[in-house]
């Protein structure tokens, strides 16, 4: 029994230390992403009803395969979700949001207007769609700090 | 490829008749055929596997990865068929220990352990001897986790789950670096392994001993 001690080699000390740039990198890459532009998060297109079965309670929960749509705040598009009442026609311009049309009786989501800033958000709960910017926050002071 | 008997350069064989009648080996310690020597692992692997089990876990993807120190001396002294098949077997049965059996967990276990052991086993066969086990562990461990990211990104979790990677990742690097210097240093001093497999003490005996 010899109680050498263990080898250690050089490129062990390399694998190790290259193993840890890959990881600084895919955190860099990671965290970075929400210090960049902002993004819009959509989520939407669940086929399911509002309305429940009445027994059970949470019967009403139950989603078919809802969907998430990414866009950074920079592009102009218009993105058409699907939803249990019909189409919510979201329009991204000029930097802000919109819910241009939709099929839900309040049509709160349209009165919501248009949003910009990270943190914000419009939601269409008749449609299931919800529409959120992500991001740093700006550097501005909040509601309690002002 | 995959019989469990068929002849190879490494079946240690009756040849060794200098070795088979030390004391203090195990009982009847005539160098064993290379599948039972398969079994042999694969057991404590599942060992190690229930052992690593019972530790609890602050978050399901945290592991030590304790079952993988079989696998990590079986790459110098297994062929590689009996290596996969070793391979194999761990990952069925730390998945029947576990429970995740057929869950997607099952899923991302299988890419994460093959891609660690094709890693493992190709960075061994071409970087011989300049590397220790820790950076080949390292390297395994990187490919294993890499993989079971990538998996759980398209199959379960989606985008979300690069916020975990770093941390994930980095968990993997310790434990894999403790466990390869935990191999290398049981390769290096067992009076067991060169007895099962003569060709290991010759590569044993050509570096410094220095007992």
């Amino acid at each position: 029994m010899s109680a050498s001690r263990v080898r250690i080699r050089v490129l062990d000390i390399v694998v190790f230390l290259v193993a840890l740039l890959v990881i600084g990198l895919i955190s860099l890459q990671t965290y970075a992403r929400g210090r960049g532009s902002p993004e819009i998060t959509i989520s939407g297109g669940a086929q399911g009803t509002t309305q429940g079965t009445g027994q059970g309670g949470g019967q009403d929960a139950v989603q078919e395969a809802e969907q998430q749509w990414i866009y950074p705040l920079d592009t102009e598009t218009t993105v058409r979700v699907p939803g249990p009442l019909g189409e919510t026609v979201v329009e991204i311009a000029d930097g802000t949001v919109r819910v241009v049309s939709s099929p839900c009786p309040e049509k709160i989501c349209i009165k919501t207007g248009r949003i910009s800033k990270p943190g914000q958000w419009i939601a269409c709960l008749p449609n299931r769609v919800f529409i959120s910017i992500r991001g740093r926050r700006s550097e501005q002071p909040d509601a309690i700090s002002q | 490829m995959r019989s469990a008997n068929s002849p190879d350069r490494t079946s240690p064989g009756n040849s060794s008749p200098g070795s088979s009648s030390r004391p203090g080996g195990l009982p009847g310690s005539r160098p064993p055929r290379l599948h039972r020597l398969v079994a042999l692992a694969a057991a404590i692997c599942l060992f190690l596997a229930s052992i690593e089990y019972v530790i609890p876990k602050p978050l399901p993807f945290l592991r030590i990865g304790l079952a993988n120190l079989p696998l990590l001396l079986a790459l110098d002294l297994f062929p590689v068929s009996h290596f996969f098949l070793l391979l194999g077997i761990k990952i069925l049965g730390q998945s029947l220990i576990q429970g995740s059996l057929f869950s997607f967990a099952f899923l991302l276990s299988l890419g994460g352990s093959l891609a660690s052991g094709v890693v493992m086993l190709a960075a061994r066969r071409a970087l011989k001897g300049s590397t220790s086990l820790i950076g080949i562990a390292i390297l395994g461990a990187m490919a294993s986790n890499l993989v079971q990211l990538t998996l759980a990104r398209y199959l379960v979790f989606g985008r979300s789950v690069w916020m975990i990677a770093p941390a994930f990742l980095l968990v993997g690097l310790i434990s894999s670096s403790i466990l390869g210097y935990l191999a290398q240093a049981y390769k290096q001093r067992s009076t067991w392994l060169p007895k099962v497999f003569p060709q290991l003490s010759e590569q044993a005996a050509s570096p410094p001993g220095s007992s």
